[in-house]
């Protein structure tokens, strides 16, 4: 029952359900408010009726005093009477004290049995005199309650048919007023909108009103027109697209899980062989979906498609329909009908066969170049063993050289210094006995400038080849080296130290020292500079050394392309103890070399 | 003015008196005097009593007796009536004589006013006007000078009299007294009253409970009485203006076994007779002369003798008496019986002259009967 009801609830169309709601509204308004006034109504009718027996019995009490005085009946009677004819009057009775009843009167509802209202007040005369007042009698009415209760039956009846009238015609003007004002507008909307469902695009709605109807209207058609382009659109796309599928280069095509083609293009048909894809799909048909692709296939291409989500780039053999193989791409994705497990695959597919030749082509070619590049680098490598055997063989030569230097040096600077003196003190020992201002003399003192000369040379061979400096540290040999240069050069050389002063093995010694001497010769020679720097830092057990000047500069990628052998010579005397140098300077930007020596080179000299 | 017209009286009354001794009841000469009287009651006795007929039947028995014309016209209690009948009668071209009207519920100065073109003379009668009704119109022969005098019983002597006598009858146990008495616009129910209370108030122990105005009825007096004695228990006397009321209250006397004496004015038959039977205590009697009285100053004035000249143009007469069980057989047969023999006459001073004013004293009316004489 209650389902039914809420099944012919929901059945109901808008104008009944809004005529229903009104309805039940003003019912229940129109109800509780004619059941109020009604109740109102009850209770003024009842409450004016007591009130009106209480006046009346309050005028006869007093009214009937005189007349019950004197005893006058027909006074009583009377004025009795005179009131009698009130439709509400059961009776009337006078009594006087100790007698009875006087006078009694019946109204017009003498018969009525209804409930009633009774009344009784005393009558009261003050006689002539100073006599008091006394009661002489009662005056009591009956009003019977009938002729109110018809009277509010009446005034219910008339304000539940006032309402009703009220609520019928509110009812009706506005079921009018909905029909006219909504249902039909509705109405016409929904015959515009199932026009346009049922594919009638350039079906329009009737803009009627501004209200919410009339925007509704508005809104359905621009939907409409939306609708219409989309749709013009959509067919486009699908022209396009049906276009693009039809005369696409790659084989397309709908793959059921049976192995069976839903869809396939010309291309798709060709690249098998065949004249059309109807061709194709019924030579398939005839295979028992064994064609194009076998039952092998088609299990494999959903396994994968499981497994990865995808199928990109796998590759299949097919068999075309004059019996040559061909390799085949196939990009595919699942398609799935209600959500769940794909019933299709949607795919692409390519002939890759003769790329698949070139590949194997490809294939054998690297496989040969690999071959040679083991080859090579079996080569390079022994070429690298081959060099550092070099390179440590151009160390231990550099090392006999300088060796060779420093012995040489030192036997020009021990033997040759030591007969040189000697010769010198032979020729001062000679001038003096030679008279002044003599042949002899002058030849004794030209022989000993020459042999002062000769010592000079002597010993600026002995220091070019080492400087005895050396011997005494780096940080003496360098200083000593700056001074020269300035002494030479005339370019004021600096040296600076910074940090304490670093013991170094000999070699080490010897390559720093002559790096610095190489770099001041070029920078002598074409720098042009006014002045260089040069600064040994040492620090946590690493050297820096840095010689700048401020000359002309120069480009270093072309000094290095053009086989500056000073370069190339301080590099390798760097390289020999694993220290690394570098140029940088820039045309007109002077010069900086820098030089680190790496902690083993330096911990090593400890 | 007064003195002419005495003397003139007196010489007429002496002419007429020996002309009626001769000749008696016809007229000497001219045609009989015609006397219209507008009589309040009704024609026929419908429970106010028989008061107004017997008024016309004795003043019938005295036209009778004078040789006069009378006609009654009755009005049937209906005051308004009454005054188109007077209007009736003053249009009349063949106006009679006289006209005898009564201040019946107050209507007396509308139909002296509307008698005051007629030639006819009016005497009013029973009720006197009151003093605002003199002060309006005036006096008898002022300015209504047609209107030649009143002529009233004495309903206060009556009242006095009568409570005298029930006073007597309740002795040594003291008067408590209700009254009842007639419709407050009519003078004579107040004198009666005051009658009454001029007696009660020389009395130590006597006192009235109350007095009520009625409306001259049988019935109503009857529920007076019920209601008032319930009212007042201790009463021992009712009084009632008139003879239904009396009788009325007697009525209700007897209903309730009550020892009240019930006394009253009027003396109808009925009345006589509960008298007689034991049941009203007494009655003031005579009241229904007063029309015959009137036709005696009429005829006396017809013949010249003015009563005014005998105690003045307001004749306020004093004749009623009590009548109780043991007179009252005699008065009955006197007045009812053989009233029809009734001799008027002798109050007449034309026919017996006398000096000073009327002595109406029914004892003189009653001694002319045969059969108490």
């Amino acid at each position: 029952m209650h389902l039914s009801l809420r099944h012919a609830l929901r059945s109901l169309g808008l104008h009944a359900k809004l005529m229903l709601a009104l309805a039940v509204l003003v019912a229940i308004v129109a109800g509780s408010s004619a059941y109020v006034v009604a109740e109102h109504e009850r209770d003024r009718r009842e409450s004016a009726l007591e009130l009106r027996a209480s006046r009346v019995a309050d005028l006869l009490s007093h009214s009937l005093a005189q007349p019950l005085w004197n005893v006058d009946r027909a006074a009583i009677d009377e004025q009795l009477r005179a009131l009698a004819p009130n439709p509400e009057l059961v009776e009337y009775t006078v009594t006087a004290t100790n007698y009875g009843v006087v006078s009694t009167v019946k109204g017009p509802a003498a018969n009525e049995h209804a409930d009633t209202v009774v009344r009784a007040r005393p009558i009261e005369f003050t006689p002539p005199g100073d006599a008091p007042r006394e009661q002489i009698g009662e005056v009591r009415l009956v009003y019977t309650r009938a002729l109110a209760e018809q009277a509010i039956g009446a005034a219910r009846r008339s304000i539940l048919w006032t309402v009703a009238a009220i609520v019928a015609a509110l009812y009706i003007v506005t079921f009018v007023l909905l029909k006219r004002m909504v249902r039909e507008p509705i109405n016409r909307l929904e015959e515009m909108v199932d026009r346009i469902a049922g594919g009638d695009l350039l079906a329009r709605c009737v803009v009627e009103s501004g209200d919410e109807l009339g925007r509704l209207a508005t809104r359905v058609n621009s939907m409409a027109e939306r609708l219409r382009q989309s749709t013009t659109l959509l067919r486009e796309n699908e022209r396009k697209y049906r276009g693009i599928v039809e005369n696409a280069l790659e084989g397309i095509f709908l793959l059921e899980r049976s192995g069976r083609l839903t869809e396939a293009n010309p291309a798709m048909a060709q690249l098998l062989g065949y004249r059309s894809p109807a061709a194709l799909m019924a030579a398939g048909a005839a295979a028992s979906y064994g064609l194009p692709f076998d039952a092998a296939q088609t299990s494999r291409l959903f396994e994968v498609w499981r497994a990865e989500g995808e199928i990109v780039g796998f590759e299949l053999r097919l068999m075309r329909l004059d019996g040559v193989p061909i390799w085949v791409e196939l990009n595919a994705r699942g398609v799935s009908v209600d959500g769940s497990e794909p019933a299709l695959l949607e795919g692409l597919m390519s002939d890759v066969t003769a790329r698949k030749h070139v590949v194997e082509n490809l294939q054998q070619h690297r496989d040969q170049l690999e071959r040679e590049v083991a080859e090579r680098k079996r080569t390079e490598a022994e070429l690298r063993v081959s060099r550092e055997r070099l390179r440590q063989l151009s160390a231990h030569q550099e090392a006999i050289r300088e060796e060779e230097r420093k012995r040489i040096a030192m036997e020009i600077h021990d033997d040759l210094g030591q007969l040189l003196t000697a010769l010198k003190m032979d020729v001062s020992l000679l001038r003096m006995h030679l008279a002044d201002d003599s042949a002899a003399l002058r030849k004794a003192d030209g022989m000993r400038e020459l042999v002062e000369k000769t010592i000079g040379i002597v010993r600026s061979v002995a220091s070019h080849l080492r400087p005895a400096a050396l011997n005494f540290g780096l940080a003496s040999a360098l200083e000593w080296l700056a001074h020269d240069f300035t002494r030479y050069a005339q370019i004021p050389c600096h040296f600076h130290l910074e940090g304490p002063e670093p013991h170094l093995p000999d070699p080490s010694a010897t390559a720093i020292f002559r790096i610095v001497q190489e770099s001041l010769t070029n920078v002598a020679r074409h720098a042009n500079a006014s002045r260089v720097d040069v600064t040994l830092r040492n620090v946590d057990s690493a050297i820096e050394l840095t010689i700048r000047d401020d000359g002309q500069g120069f480009d270093v990628a072309a000094a290095r392309e053009g086989y500056s052998y000073g370069l190339l010579g301080m590099t390798e005397r760097a390289r020999l103890i694993d220290a690394e140098l570098h140029v940088e300077s820039a045309a007109s930007a002077g010069c900086v070399i820098r030089l680190y020596v790496g902690e083993k080179t330096v911990v090593s000299s400890g | 003015m007064d003195r002419p017209v005495k003397r003139r009286a007196a010489l007429l009354a002496l002419a007429n008196a020996s002309l009626l001794c001769m000749a008696r009841p016809v007229f000497a000469s001219g045609p009989p005097p015609r006397v219209v009287f507008l009589n309040p009651g009704e024609a026929i006795e419908r429970g106010t009593g028989q008061q107004w007929q017997l008024v016309s039947h004795f003043m019938q028995v005295a036209a009778k007796t004078f040789g006069m014309q009378l006609e009654v016209l009755y009005a049937e209690r209906d005051h308004l009536l009454m005054v188109r009948q007077a209007r009736e009668v003053a249009e009349r071209t063949d106006a009679p004589d006289y006209v005898v009207i009564v201040n019946e519920k107050m209507a007396a100065d509308q139909m002296l006013t509307a008698l005051a073109r007629s030639r006819a003379k009016v005497l009013l009668i029973h009720n006197d006007l009151t003093p605002g009704q003199r002060r309006a119109i005036g006096n008898e022969r002022e300015g209504i000078a047609n209107w030649i005098g009143t002529a009233t019983a004495n309903a206060a002597q009556a009242g006095y009299r009568l409570m005298q006598y029930l006073y007597q009858r309740v002795s040594p146990a003291g008067a408590q007294v209700i009254g009842i008495t007639g419709d407050p616009n009519t003078p004579v129910s107040l004198e009666r009253a005051q009658g009454v209370d001029a007696f009660l108030s020389h009395e130590q122990d006597a006192h009235t409970c109350q007095l009520v105005f009625g409306d001259w009825s049988y019935a109503d007096s009857a529920q007076k009485a019920r209601v008032l004695m319930a009212r007042y228990p201790h009463a021992n006397l009712i009084w009632a203006a008139n003879d239904a009321m009396a009788l009325g209250a007697m009525s209700a006397v007897t209903e309730r076994h009550a020892h009240v004496l019930v006394g009253g004015m009027g003396a109808l038959q009925e009345a006589l007779l509960s008298i007689v039977n034991g049941g009203l205590a007494a009655m003031v009697a005579g009241d229904y002369f007063i029309g015959a009285w009137a036709m005696v100053l009429l005829y006396d004035y017809h013949q010249g003798k003015d009563f005014a000249a005998s105690g003045g143009v307001r004749q306020k007469l004093d004749f009623l008496r009590v009548i109780h069980r043991e007179n009252a057989t005699q008065y009955y047969d006197a007045v009812f019986a053989h009233g029809q023999s009734l001799n008027f006459g002798v109050y007449s001073k034309c026919l017996y002259p006398s000096p000073g004013p009327y002595d109406f004293g029914l004892q003189r009316l009653l001694t002319t009967v045969p059969t108490l004489s």
